[in-house]
């Protein structure tokens, strides 16, 4: 195992602290969200300031940045769910019906998916199509709660994981559940499909990866993994970059490990100090760079 | 006076649609109010252990014994009810790798149930002391909620007024009297029964 704390980290002041944070584009851009919504992006190689505005609409209740940090959800208090140029927050799309005010949403990772989970606490999960603005389909389960959502880069099919730590598998083209994955005792952090759509990670506040396979639903568990708020996947699937804040006591130290999925084995870690928000993507096979805030302090890490 | 047969079945129709009115004699029954639900939380973990002590020797805290029925609306208790709790130690930290501070526990025929622990402490991100509930009866929904103490600090001893200070405890009745004794030391009490809807 190696330790890249021998690469100094990219440190960014931000202008405001720090709500949300995102590596987007490929690795190339780090965007946090500031109280307004305010938007703020640096270049990730030499944290040079690429963009900083402000939305003036509506008060927000959640937002979200596509993956390749062009697109901002967001949703405002009356039921409204606009996408957003994420360069200067002019309006791109509205998205129609939603039935109730949304707290939280996702992209699907090439952004023509946007998934929207209401406020309330039970699970009701809209999804859009992003260009037009249609309803795709829509979920209701008033016995779950939900904690997160991603999408199998078909578009196809979602994955939702619940608070009960299981895993919902949803066909989009019915808005039907196909098969839950009861492999997890909490519930997951972070879930996401490798690019090529081979695994399913899923990141479990009791340290633990659950890694399945797509084809038979195998499923790999990885002990001993503590938190995991930000996860990318390589996009053959092989790997994993994880990424934890600081809680549970709040002054653990926040920390990014990069895992070989099919060994369980870590390749690479650092240690973040201390974070309250963090994210992590690919920037190739075996790089990835990890991104840690806390207040107005953002550092950037590469690991591999 | 005579009836006929008519008056007969009218007048029976008439006194039936009375004892359903009025069941049991005229003693009708109120319904319960249900227990009022409150969020699952990210910390819930299937598979704890079946335990009614949750304390963990050689940690400091207030002993803290909680004991209640779970119940349908109209009183009758839901025996073999599972209850999972968990809670927070006294520092505030979850036992999110283990199971410390979590039990399932089984209703018993009266639907009582009863476990001892230590006070919770505060949660970083929570203003409120609180213990998670998740109750399963079959037939039942699942039922969430979270149990606070009418003691804690965070109400500043006026639990009617502040318990909104913590903007997840959504009604007042979640807050709890608590009974504190001095037999050999302090220990705390609280009284929680749950009534579950369908």
């Amino acid at each position: 195992m190696s330790d890249a704390g021998a690469v100094a980290p990219v440190r960014i002041e931000a202008p405001g602290p720090v709500r949300g944070i995102a590596v987007v584009d490929g690795g190339k851009r780090v965007t946090a969200r500031l109280a307004g919504p305010r938007l703020v992006s640096w270049s990730c190689a030499d944290g040079r300031l690429l963009t900083d505005v402000t939305y003036r609409g509506p008060a927000v209740t959640a937002g979200a940045l596509s993956a390749a940090g062009d697109r901002l959800a967001v949703g405002t208090g009356d039921g409204g769910v606009r996408v957003l140029d994420a360069s200067t927050l002019a309006v791109v799309a509205e998205m129609r019906r939603a039935p109730s005010p949304r707290g939280a949403f996702a992209f699907s990772a090439d952004g023509a998916l946007l998934a929207g989970f209401a406020q309330d606490s039970h699970l009701e999960l809209m999804v859009w199509k992003v260009d037009t603005g249609a309803p795709l389909v829509s979920f209701v389960d008033r016995a779950q709660e939900a904690g997160g959502i991603a999408f199998h880069p078909t578009g196809r099919s979602a994955a939702i994981a619940v608070l009960t730590g299981d895993v919902l598998l949803l066909d989009l083209a019915s808005g039907r559940p196909t098969r839950t994955l009861s492999d997890g005792r909490m519930a997951s952090e972070a879930l996401a499909f490798s690019p090529d759509g081979s695994a399913l990670v899923a990141a479990s506040f009791d340290a633990v990866l659950l890694a399945w396979d797509t084809g038979r639903w195998g499923v790999r568990r990885l002990e001993g993994l503590r938190g995991a708020n930000g996860l990318a996947l390589s996009p053959d699937g092989a790997r994993a970059a994880v990424s934890r804040t600081s809680y549970n006591p709040p002054d653990t130290p926040a920390e990014a490990r990069l895992v070989d999925l099919a060994t369980g084995r870590v390749l690479a870690s650092q240690q973040l100090g201390l974070a309250s928000t963090s994210a992590a993507a690919f920037v190739g096979p075996g790089r990835a760079r990890v991104a840690a805030a806390r207040g107005t302090s953002i550092a950037l890490w590469e690991i591999r | 006076m005579s009836l006929t047969r008519r008056e007969l079945v009218e007048a029976g129709l008439s006194l039936g649609v009375a004892l359903v009115a009025a069941p049991a004699l005229g003693e009708a029954v109120a319904p319960l109010p249900l227990t009022p639900e409150n969020e699952l939380g990210p910390f819930y973990k299937k598979g704890a252990p079946t335990s009614a002590n949750l304390i963990v020797p050689g940690e400091a805290g207030l002993p803290l014994v909680v004991s209640g029925k779970v119940l349908d609306p109209t009183g009758k208790p839901l025996s073999g009810a599972v209850v999972e709790v968990w809670h927070a130690d006294g520092k505030g930290i979850y036992d999110l790798e283990g199971y410390r501070y979590r039990s399932r526990l089984v209703a018993a025929a009266d639907g009582s149930y009863r476990f001892q622990t230590l006070m919770p402490g505060h949660y970083p991100e929570r203003v409120a002391q609180h213990i998670h509930y998740r109750v399963s009866a079959p037939g039942r929904r699942v039922f969430v909620t979270q149990l606070y103490f009418a003691t804690d600090p965070a109400f500043a001893g006026d639990p009617d007024h502040n318990f909104s200070k913590d903007p997840l405890v959504l009604d007042r009745r979640l807050v709890r009297p608590v009974t504190l004794e001095d037999s050999g030391g302090p220990r705390a009490a609280v009284t929680f029964d749950t009534v579950l809807g369908t």
